[in-house]
């Protein structure tokens, strides 16, 4: 069994027979995180267990990771600072502290992603979001 | 500015004849803009009041929108509504003195937004380097929107 990565769905694609380039199989998982850290530490996890499984079977596996969909807040000069820390608090829970760190990245740094997860829950954030008045969007994680 | 209270029997406010006047008209005006929500296109405020759910997919941000646009545009004109109809319950004195539920509370907050959000866009008001004019009457009444909300979200958020 494949070991849920990052939240996100890993989808396995088993192979017969055996093959000398197990290693190759996993270069695609590379290009689809290149600089999520966690996530790629977790899919080296990945890959060596399914090396091991591969001696052991003579199953040759490829994994593909689903890129999560993430809700971005942009900065805007109308709406209080103060407001946008409230409507992260009351919306997604966070603590105060959270809900001050988010509103300040939106503010210093433009945007800040606010939530991550299937395009549906993003959509119903970002809905959530306009009816508040911030500017949110949603996209696939490329980061 | 303490002009909002909470209180054990809810949200306390007092506005002025002129002050309620003012803001249940721009509360109007607000539910006639969104009324107006198929122009969207071109128009400053609609754009700003229903933005695009996909910043760079032009179809995407088509379908989210025929999705969802109807039933944004109907929970902001019922917020609208709330401050409308709660600014009709005015005392003999002319003076507005409300006690706001919590769900009001919270409908107001929201629909002043969208108030500033529009008249901001009007006033064209699109990055943090806006710098206005003196004397700009309108701008003193963004102000003004700016000073009521942040009392009422010290009220509401404590």
């Amino acid at each position: 069994m494949v070991p849920d990565v990052a939240g996100s769905n890993p989808v396995v694609h088993p192979h017969g027979g055996s093959s000398g380039d197990v290693e190759n199989q996993f270069v695609g998982i590379l290009d689809i995180h290149p600089a999520w850290c966690p996530a790629l530490w977790k899919a080296f996890s990945v890959a060596e267990i399914l090396e091991r499984t591969d001696e052991d079977t003579g199953l040759r596996v490829v994994v593909e990771f689903d890129r999560p969909w993430i809700t971005l807040v942009w900065n805007d000069p109308v709406n209080e600072m103060s407001y946008v820390a409230w409507v992260f608090k009351t919306y997604f829970g966070f603590s105060p502290a959270e809900a001050r760190k988010r509103m300040l990245q939106v503010h210093n740094e433009g945007k800040a992603v606010v939530a991550s997860g299937s395009r549906e829950e993003m959509e119903r954030h970002v809905y959530a979001m306009h009816g508040y008045g911030l500017w949110a969007t949603l996209q696939k994680d490329d980061a | 500015m303490k002009r909002f209270r909470a209180t054990p029997a809810g949200i306390t406010v007092t506005f002025t004849h002129d002050e309620a006047a003012a803001l249940a008209d721009m509360a109007a005006q607000l539910e006639a803009l969104l009324g107006g929500y198929e122009q969207r296109d071109g128009d400053a405020a609609l754009e700003r009041l229903l933005p695009d759910g996909y910043r760079d997919n032009p179809e995407d941000a088509e379908e989210f929108r025929r999705y969802t646009q109807v039933e944004l545009v109907d929970e902001k004109v019922a917020s609208a509504r709330i401050i409308i109809d709660s600014l009709a319950r005015r005392t003999a004195d002319g003076k507005v003195q409300l006690v706001l539920t919590s769900t009001e509370a919270f409908a107001w907050l929201r629909s002043l937004n969208d108030i500033r959000l529009a008249l901001a866009a009007r006033l064209g008001i699109v990055d943090d380097r806006f710098r206005p004019a003196i004397n700009d009457n309108d701008y003193a009444i963004y102000a003004w929107l700016g000073q009521v909300q942040y009392s009422l979200l010290r009220a509401v958020d404590r």
